[in-house]
């Protein structure tokens, strides 16, 4: 790809678009939505408009550490917060498409009342090929995706939308984000989904479960490494459903089945198998012996996954245990890392055992509600890299 | 050299049109309802063919006119995932429920390393993600790959250029995928 070509044609497009008209961009500090800012106000100067929605499911400290970053690059920023809004609209939502759809709608509605407050007849957003191909595959619905599934910005929310990423995949956009000069530290960040944290809150949101997540997104991020790595918070709450997953196990491993214990959580997860969303089942597998955790190398995990899932068609992923001990408590943590270019496909990350053992630790230590910690050995497909 | 790539609605069908723009070529998607004479109006040299979320058992009028554009084109064809499973039944082969999917990685060992699999090792690790598979071969087909849970991980028509793999050479995490590509091409440009 010819990234100087790229920004040049784009530059140009955007200039030719938009005209003499002022846009707006909704900016998450994330890099397709930098970049994207960064290559239209190369094209139209300060008729940009950057806004930071607050959605109330960002990082701690992320708002700030947006906007530093943005006057640092000289680009008008608004930060609006919406947080109260967010939250009160998810009160009693469970199922994944639906959480993600009414974070969609609100977070249009607030780009369309912001747009109109600042006289913006155009928005510019950061989707990149996955979104689009994703969200119109049917296998979640990505929050900045309209014009492909058939809703008309125009009529609807009173913009036009102009997307100048949409055919690129994340390794592409940073090849553009260097190309255009942007930090390194920016360049080279970490994907974070649009919907936030609250896609990583799996099922109902409530303050408590929120708050939880935001406390081990910090440990996780402090302590793993990979393409993309944080950490998940689901209910601890059990269901029964048919499988075989034990004798599995005990047959792959060739340990005695009263070592392992495999408890199947009510929370759904989102996957996909042959092109297909699979909203299903996560199985945690912990296997004890006489010596402590059973600590397997990461890649057989994954190969036990494969048995697994193939066999058992109402799962779509597999999460080990990291604590000896478990005790009494209302959330599970899932520990993931992926190792990938483009996000269309994602392997399990080899990350070094002591490491893992250190994270499950801190989190048990710090959050009292914890009960176990595990680490997710699904990759991509069948599992999506988020939850939700 | 004009090589489209038809959408079949799957999710990596882009990521076939980048692998094959990566070997340097001018190519581009085009939609499921192609017909022979469109093929013919833009001079393809060859024609790829993605994977998709059609089952071939119950639904394989979803295909549109792909079957015929299958069974008349002279140019050569490369079938990924579903269409290979296609191209197995317009043959008059068997594809439906596998018995064990597959998904995420595999090993696939290479019974011929010819043609499309023109140096390769004698396994690789490929990436799937199937829940149906060719189930018969079509007379006048061969296998060229199979996996331990999946016998016909790749084929060929023992005398015309049409391939079919049931894996996916076009995402990154397949080993030496792009190398599919890159040999179709030259059987292309034949």
């Amino acid at each position: 790809m010819d990234v100087e070509k790229f920004i040049e044609n784009q530059c140009e497009e955007i200039k030719h678009a938009v005209g003499s008209n002022k846009a707006l961009i909704a900016c998450s500090g994330g890099v397709d939505s930098t970049t994207c800012a960064v290559l239209a106000h190369k094209a139209i100067g300060d008729n940009l408009q950057c806004v930071f929605i607050d959605t109330g499911f960002m990082r701690l400290g992320e708002p700030q550490k947006v906007k530093s970053f943005f006057n640092s690059l000289g680009l008008p920023f608004k930060i609006v917060d919406a947080k109260k809004r967010f939250i009160d609209a998810q009160k009693g939502l469970v199922d994944a498409e639906e959480k993600r759809k009414n974070f969609r709608s609100n977070f249009y509605d607030v780009l369309s009342e912001t747009a109109k407050v600042e006289g913006c007849k155009f928005l510019v957003q950061g989707t990149i090929a996955p979104d689009w191909i994703e969200t119109k595959g049917g296998i979640k619905s990505q929050h900045n995706v309209l014009d492909q599934i058939g809703i008309n910005p125009v009529e609807k929310y009173g913009f036009k939308v102009i997307e100048p990423l949409v055919n690129l995949y994340k390794d592409q956009v940073r090849g553009v984000a260097i190309g255009l000069g942007i930090r390194m530290d920016i360049s080279h960040r970490q994907p974070f989904p649009g919907p936030g944290l609250l896609v990583r809150v799996v099922g109902e949101v409530r303050e408590d479960k929120l708050d939880i997540e935001k406390r081990v997104t910090r440990i996780a991020e402090k302590h793993l490494e990979g393409s993309q790595y944080f950490a998940a918070t689901m209910d601890d709450e059990e269901e029964e459903v048919e499988n075989n997953i034990r004798e599995i196990t005990s047959e792959f491993f060739k340990i005695k089945p009263d070592q392992i214990r495999v408890k199947v959580l009510k929370n759904f997860v989102t996957g996909v198998k042959g092109d297909l969303r699979a909203y299903k089942r996560l199985a945690t597998l912990s296997v004890v012996s006489d010596s402590g955790l059973f600590k397997p190398d990461i890649e057989k995990l994954v190969g036990l996954q494969v048995e697994i899932i193939s066999k058992n068609p109402d799962f779509t992923r597999v999460a080990y245990s990291l604590t000896e001990k478990p005790r009494k408590g209302i959330y599970i943590i899932l520990l993931r890392s992926v190792e990938t270019r483009d996000f269309m496909t994602a392997n399990v990350r080899k990350i070094p055992w002591e490491v893992l053992i250190k994270t499950a630790e801190e989190i048990m230590e710090e959050c009292k509600e914890v009960s176990e910690v595990y680490y997710d050995v699904t990759p991509k497909p069948p599992a999506t890299v988020e939850y939700e | 050299m004009r090589i489209p790539v038809v959408d079949v609605r799957g999710q990596y069908n882009h990521l076939i049109a980048r692998a094959l723009i990566d070997v340097d070529l001018e190519t581009r998607l085009i939609p499921i309802s192609i017909t022979k004479e469109k093929l013919d109006q833009m001079n393809a040299k060859g024609l790829v063919m993605g994977g998709g979320p059609q089952r071939i058992g119950s639904e394989v009028t979803k295909f549109d006119k792909l079957s015929d554009v299958i069974r008349e084109i002279e140019i050569p064809i490369l079938g990924i995932c579903v269409t290979h499973q296609l191209i197995a039944f317009v043959f008059g082969g068997k594809a439906g429920p596998a018995k064990s999917p597959e998904y995420g990685p595999v090993r696939v060992y290479v019974d011929e390393k010819d043609g499309i699999f023109k140096n390769f090792e004698d396994s690789f690790t490929a990436w799937e993600t199937h829940n149906d598979e060719v189930l018969e071969l079509p007379k006048d087909f061969k296998i060229l790959a199979h996996s331990d849970k999946c016998k016909v991980q790749a084929m060929k028509h023992i005398n015309r250029p049409i391939f079919g793999v049931q894996f996916h050479p076009e995402v990154v995490h397949t080993e030496r995928g792009h190398l599919i590509f890159k040999n179709f091409v030259e059987i292309c440009k034949e």
